[in-house]
């Protein structure tokens, strides 16, 4: 993506939040806090790290080595195939202190086959590995993507996710699903069900 | 019964809507209308719902699986399982509604604590049938059998299947499985506390 794309999409990403954001407002309340997005092999473009998103103009945004030791960096240069990243701000997903095991069919397709608590930048490799979710120490949470879409869907999922292991204590406790399968199943989605869209295109 | 462009037109037109009203997100969930005593038609497989037509409806004999044209979604076993055993449903929809899902990844089944609940739902305790991998024979059996004579089952670390006289029926049935499993998860904070 170049430069002047990746700007309009943060520009824009508080809009698409609040637009799409409808359908999924029973699922909890997710803020979008900041964003990064690939701008080439070598260089990121993050939005102010404070300032609200609505308010920020191109002159907010920094343009950063993807090589470094924040979480994006981490991030875009250890998962060359990822695109978007956000910080998020969640209401369930910041009551959540462990390791969430897959509980559902469809966090453990989208998500991978658990969400894991990320304590510092140096272990976010591994605690994205085959994962598009994290949840920080600080209670905020860190959701990855190919596109600006998958990384939304991505955070609304995390957010059903803790909102059902949360929620679920009151009720005996959420029942994993085996991790094999999990794991299984995300392959699944990931290989059937992307040649099974482009066919039926 | 509905003809068949009706029909194509209704599952679209709601598949869409289940996204809108959060029942689905992407491509998961399905939604189906029965068009005559052997046939429905049904969403496709593995397509975004705001990117459909109603001619990307599927037509599917409930007996034989056999369909033309876009490979229709990969659980329609289940929905031809209710068409055969239910005859006078018309139509049925797979959710991933968030109140029934954490009830389904907690692998219990939902008590029915409001009367207007229970009659709309055609039971005081809507059944999760035990997990099953995606498009198995298990989930097929096993979901018809918890739907039994109610208007709904929950699907254990999946979500939830609800039934309907017509598509209008159906959409209330998921609301209200959705209002009843909030008010059972409710229930049970106050009791554990």
């Amino acid at each position: 993506m170049n430069l002047k794309s990746a700007q309009e999409l943060i520009l824009q990403a508080q809009s698409y939040f609040d637009h799409h954001s409808e359908g999924y407002q029973t699922w909890g309340k997710v803020e979008l806090k900041q964003v990064a997005i690939r701008v080439d092999k070598n260089k990121i473009l993050i939005s102010h790290p404070t300032k609200s998103l609505s308010e920020q103009t191109i002159q907010d945004f920094e343009l950063i080595p993807s090589k470094g030791k924040t979480y994006f960096q981490k991030i875009f240069f250890w998962k060359w195939n990822m695109e978007v990243a956000f910080i998020t701000k969640q209401e369930y997903a910041s009551q959540v202190k462990e390791t969430i095991p897959p509980i559902l069919d469809d966090q453990a397709q989208l998500l991978g086959v658990n969400i894991k608590i990320t304590n510092k930048p140096e272990d976010i490799i591994c605690t994205l590995f085959s994962r598009y979710a994290t949840i920080l120490q600080n209670g905020q949470s860190i959701c990855i993507g190919k596109t600006f879409e998958d990384t939304f869907v991505a955070a609304q999922l995390l957010e059903k996710t803790s909102k059902a292991w949360v929620e679920g204590k009151y009720l005996g406790g959420a029942i994993p699903i085996n991790i094999i399968e999990a794991w299984a199943m995300q392959q699944f989605y990931l290989l059937k069900y992307s040649k099974e869209a482009q066919k039926n295109k | 019964m509905t003809d068949i462009q009706q029909a194509r037109e209704i599952v679209c037109a709601s598949g869409k809507k289940l996204v809108k009203e959060g029942l689905i997100a992407r491509t998961w969930g399905n939604v189906s209308v029965r068009v005559s005593e052997r046939e429905m038609i049904i969403t496709p497989s593995g397509r975004k719902y705001d990117e459909l037509h109603p001619e990307d409806m599927v037509l599917v004999d409930i007996y034989t699986l056999k369909y033309q044209g876009i490979k229709p979604s990969s659980e329609l076993k289940l929905h031809c399982e209710i068409y055969k055993t239910r005859p006078h449903i018309q139509s049925v929809i797979h959710t991933h509604q968030l109140y029934a899902s954490i009830v389904a990844a907690a692998q219990k089944d939902v008590e029915v604590l409001d009367p207007d609940h229970q009659k709309i739902l055609g039971g005081t305790v809507i059944k999760a049938a035990p997990y099953a991998l995606p498009n198995s024979k298990a989930i097929t059996v096993d979901t018809a059998k918890a739907v039994g004579e109610t208007n709904a089952a929950l699907m254990a670390n999946h979500g939830a299947l609800c039934i309907g006289v017509n598509m209008e029926n159906t959409f209330n049935v998921a609301h209200t499985l959705e209002a009843a499993c909030k008010q059972f998860i409710e229930f049970k904070k106050i009791q554990s506390q």
